[in-house]
């Protein structure tokens, strides 16, 4: 072929080209007035088009003619259309191209919300965070007091947000609310939850303001989110120092369905013998339980399934306050049945439905017993039972954009029994709670979002029902975003005291919380300001919960730092969270209103992780500070009430993460251990209930059950691939 | 032929020679392909700016260069709407963008890109080794953004999918190739090294002297990236 011939070909085409050509250029911005390069320019259905170049200009020639569309499209952004008439004039096109307000990155309702998940982008951070965070025994309750607003509470479980009590936490699954999501309370001793972190593909952690969906806590929503279908059938083996799990997901061959069944048995005797506790145990805690879920995926949803079935027991004994060689006893036994039916999907393109079903039974055993060597002195046997049936509907309309408006209702039937031999005769409290709620999410603006939300709730129990307003806005800002919330809560009193006294009403809280967050590359800041306000808590004279009434109130306020780098360092992030907190309150037996005895002023957490790739380990650190929390010193005058503080808490966890592989399957050996430096925690002292020689009341510190917990486990996941059957089918 | 224009103009590395070049060629296949009587003048059109633009994908290393090439795959793959090659090159171009970008936080954003692309080409062709690979590739890529978090189940997914490709053509050199870069960067005690990698390079390496692409657009590539990944592994 010589060049004569190529100079031909060159004619031929240039020919072909005079006809009619027309010119198409541009410039293409994003509403920034920023050039967008590498934008992809095209004519509809045809080869002719181009890339934009750095400055965001473009510019191609087309022989076609008539009418076209020319269609712009980048990564991150909205489509761009525009139709043209080609006619051999040239073309001049100006597109500015909106940013995808897509759930990753537009403006989200952000306020109060810590989100842990692994699709959008603005969750803080990721489900494994977890798992992978130090000191914490991969407890999801565990690893969010690593986040700004919780409490360090040593001594009971539970979510301790911004001045609330555990139990101002509710807890819901797969938008269910879930009714005892920790092992039932032993005393001096926080529990574990229930649920393992495995289970979950999505935690959403709000310390307040949140949706007018959620009901019945005072503080503060964990909202879990489990799994989708599997990607693959696999077995799951867990073993380590107090546990034993076996778990066999399978997916069937259409790839629609999935079945998951999971036995799990703990005993925590193996470990107490290589490491003394400071109680003498009896009955080292024991749990065996069983887990079975599935999935089915049909046409415009998924349908899911939950079921955990639970024993646990615990035993133990110490020296009583009182001294004189007597011994305090105790002893549990729980069983535990929780159960939800979930389905969310499109009842068509424009609606959506979520609905759910639940059930769940607890029954408490629980004997204390003070005994003088083998004489009993005293016993309070107490069996409590409680049974939740509950029934949630709501329905979305999408509107254009991202807009919706949502309208929904729940029902509950709560049945709580007590009776103890001897001491409490058999009491039943029925409850029929009945809710309805609606809410909107609108963009005002692609830079401005608001949640209107109202919430009616009725209490058969109490007698009473409430309406609650919720309202939460963010507006882009800069780089970051500017939030604001406010909202009323309502919350029906502990079954403890409403067994004592009926005629308890609804507590109340108000937030208002003012937020800015801001992330970008990789780095994370936030703020947040809030003033919760709380009316109708409970109070009652000292040793008179029969005469309960709603007198109690109080408030906190507060000021919350939260800092995550995962760019500055490679392999390296951390973060810092801290909180500031000011409350007060009158509740329980409390004479005056006064700083709680599980709330500390300062709380600071710093959590790094470090990945080293060579030897594919992952090395976590965390450090806790938190200022004394004040206690009760019966020694003191009665205007010192809750006037002394603990000395301030220090805890140092260490964990690791070695990645491997144990013959076919991939492993995950952890190691992890709670107060390294061995600081002592005191999270509050007991008082003897009469006066010792000196004329004082005896204290004993209340802390941990040994100086540090240590954990060391290996995660073992084998997967079946059945790509092949698959094929071969 | 705009596409060639544009495409000179922002790639300066090739030149006018060149273009000459790719246009003779381009012009003997256009010849060859005459002689065949089901080849349309579309399907030529079809072949010849596949070619053009598979030239410029040998040699593309930058992300503009890939950016503009996924374009015009694109453009190509919604002009013609029957073959899935398109699709696979725009995946392939996002895929090797995704690999090479040095903000970890955008690997995911342009790794579900190549996956929508993925998508389509699977639409068009199944039992396809060629998108097996490429899945299993991506996913691979995907677990550098989190290894802690995505190693334990990701690996396993994207050995799947290499195991499918591998039995859907077993003289497919691209899976090994996937599979040993893999291996090469994962840590000795994760399943990983040069030790895991030498044999599966060697495979692909022995796939490649017999491979032979089904014709002028069918994947061919990989042969040296095989061979540097050959070396860096026996200079351990």
């Amino acid at each position: 072929m010589t060049g004569k011939s190529a100079l031909i070909i060159f004619l031929l085409f240039a020919g072909e080209h005079l006809h009619s050509q027309t010119i198409i250029s541009g410039l293409v911005k994003n509403s920034n007035n920023e050039p967008l390069s590498g934008a992809g320019i095209s004519l509809e259905n045809k080869y002719d088009g181009t890339t934009s170049a750095a400055d965001g200009t473009f510019s191609f020639n087309s022989s076609d003619t008539g009418q076209q569309k020319i269609i712009i499209t980048i990564l991150g952004y909205k489509k761009f259309a525009v139709e043209v008439l080609l006619r051999s004039k040239p073309i001049s096109i100006s597109a500015v191209l909106k940013e995808a307000i897509t759930e990753m990155d537009g403006v989200t309702v952000s306020a109060g919300s810590f989100e842990a998940s692994d699709k959008k982008r603005s969750s803080l951070l990721k489900p494994l965070d977890i798992l992978t965070t130090a000191g914490q025994q991969a407890d999801i309750v565990s690893a969010l007091k690593t986040l700004p607003g919780a409490q360090q509470v040593g001594e009971t479980e539970g979510l301790f947000i911004r001045g609330g009590t555990g139990n101002e936490t509710k807890i819901f699954i797969d938008g269910m609310m879930v009714t005892k999501p920790f092992f039932s309370s032993v005393p001096d001793i926080a529990q574990r939850g229930r649920f393992s972190p495995l289970l979950f593909k999505g935690t959403n952690f709000s310390s307040g303001g949140y949706s007018a969906q959620l009901g019945q806590g005072l503080s503060s929503a964990l909202t879990l989110e489990t799994h989708d279908l599997p990607a693959r059938s696999e077995t799951n083996l867990i073993v380590s120092s107090p546990q034993l799990t076996l778990t066999r997901q399978q997916l069937n061959k259409r790839k629609n369905a999935s079945a998951c069944v999971t036995v799990n048995y703990n005993n925590l005797q193996p470990y107490f013998n290589i490491i003394p506790q400071r109680v003498n145990y009896t009955k080292s805690p024991e749990i065996i339980n069983g887990e079975l879920s599935g999935r089915l995926k049909t046409k415009d949803g998924m349908l899911k399934y939950y079921g955990y079935l639970n024993y646990n027991s615990i035993g133990f004994d110490k020296p009583n306050i009182e001294g004189k060689n007597l011994r305090d006893y105790f002893g549990a036994t729980n069983k535990h049945v929780f159960s939800i039916l979930t389905y969310s999907g499109n009842l068509n393109a424009d609606w959506k439905l979520n609905a759910g079903t639940g059930f769940s039974y607890n029954k408490d055993n629980i004997s204390m017993h003070v005994k003088s060597g083998e004489n009993e002195l005293g016993y309070f046997l107490p069996r409590i039972t409680n049974y939740t049936t509950q029934a949630k509907i709501a329905v979305t309309r999408n509107l254009p954009g991202l807009n919706k408006v949502l309208l929904g209702t729940e029902y509950q039937q709560v049945i709580d029994k007590i009776d103890a031999k001897d001491s409490i005769p058999f009491i039943v409290r029925k409850d029929n709670y009945a809710a309805v709620f609606t809410e909107t999410d609108l963009y005002v603006t692609t830079h401005l979002v608001a949640r209107l939300g109202i919430r009616y709730e009725y209490s058969s129990l109490l007698g009473q029902g409430k309406f609650s307003p919720r309202i939460s806005m963010a507006y882009k800002w800069g780089g970051g975003q500017v939030s604001m919330a406010f909202g009323n809560f309502y919350q029906k009193p502990d079954a403890d005291l409403l067994f004592r006294t009926p005629g308890l009403q609804f507590t109340k809280a108000t937030h208002l919380l003012l937020s800015y967050q801001r992330i970008a590359d990789r780095q994370t800041v936030r703020i947040e300001l809030f003033y919760k306000k709380y009316n109708q808590l409970v109070t009652f004279p000292s040793f008179n919960l029969f005469k309960a009434s709603n007198d109690g109130k109080g408030y906190a306020k507060g000021i919350e730092l939260f800092w995550r780098d995962k760019k500055t360092f490679k392999n390296f992030n951390y973060w810092i969270a801290y909180s500031l907190l000011n409350t007060r309150r009158q509740y329980l037996d409390y004479p005056t209103k006064v700083q709680p005895s599980f709330a500390a002023s300062h709380t600071l957490n710093i959590v790094m992780k470090q990945w080293m790739e060579k030897i594919a380990s992952m090395f976590s650190i965390t450090y806790t500070y938190a200022s004394g929390r004040p206690y009760y010193n019966p020694n003191l005058p009665k205007q010192d009430f809750m006037k002394d503080r603990t000395i301030a808490y220090h805890n140092v966890g260490f964990q690791i993460n070695y990645l491997t592989t144990i013959g076919k399957a991939n492993a995950v050996l952890i190691f992890n251990t709670n107060n390294v430096f061995g600081n002592n925690q005191v999270f509050g002292y007991h008082f003897s209930a009469s006066k010792d020689v000196n004329g004082l009341y005896r204290n004993e510190a209340i802390i941990p059950m040994a100086r540090r917990f240590y954990f060391i486990g290996i995660y073992l996941s084998i997967g079946t691939d059945r790509r092949k059957e698959i094929i071969d089918n | 032929m705009n596409d060639l224009q544009i495409i000179c103009h922002s790639h300066k590395t090739i030149t006018m020679k060149k273009v000459i070049i790719i246009l003779v060629v381009s012009f003997c296949l256009f010849d060859c392909s005459m002689a065949q009587p089901a080849a349309s003048a579309e399907e030529k059109k079809f072949i010849v700016t596949m070619e053009t633009n598979l030239r410029i994908l040998d040699t593309a290393s930058t992300a503009a260069t890939y950016t503009m090439l996924a374009n015009t795959f694109e453009r190509i793959g919604n002009a013609e709407k029957k073959y899935w090659q398109p699709w696979y090159y725009a995946a392939l171009c996002y895929g090797f963008m995704a690999m090479n970008v040095p903000d970890k936080a955008m690997i995911d954003p342009l790794a579900a890109k190549a996956g929508e692309y993925l998508e389509k080409a699977s639409l068009l062709s199944n039992n396809n080794s060629e998108i097996s690979a490429l899945q299993g590739m991506i996913i691979n890529t995907k677990i550098l953004v989190d290894p802690v978090t995505r190693w334990q189940t990701s690996s396993i997914e994207a050995a799947a999918f290499l195991k499918t490709a591998k039995e859907q053509n077993p003289l497919n050199p691209r899976p090994y190739l996937i599979e040993a870069r893999t291996k090469m960067f994962t840590p000795t005690a994760m399943g990983g090294g040069p030790e895991a990698a030498g044999p599966v390079i060697e495979k692909a390496l022995s796939n490649f002297k017999v491979f032979k692409p089904e014709n002028s657009i069918a994947p061919g590539w990989g042969l040296a990236q095989t061979k540097m990944l050959q070396a860096k592994i026996n200079r351990r």
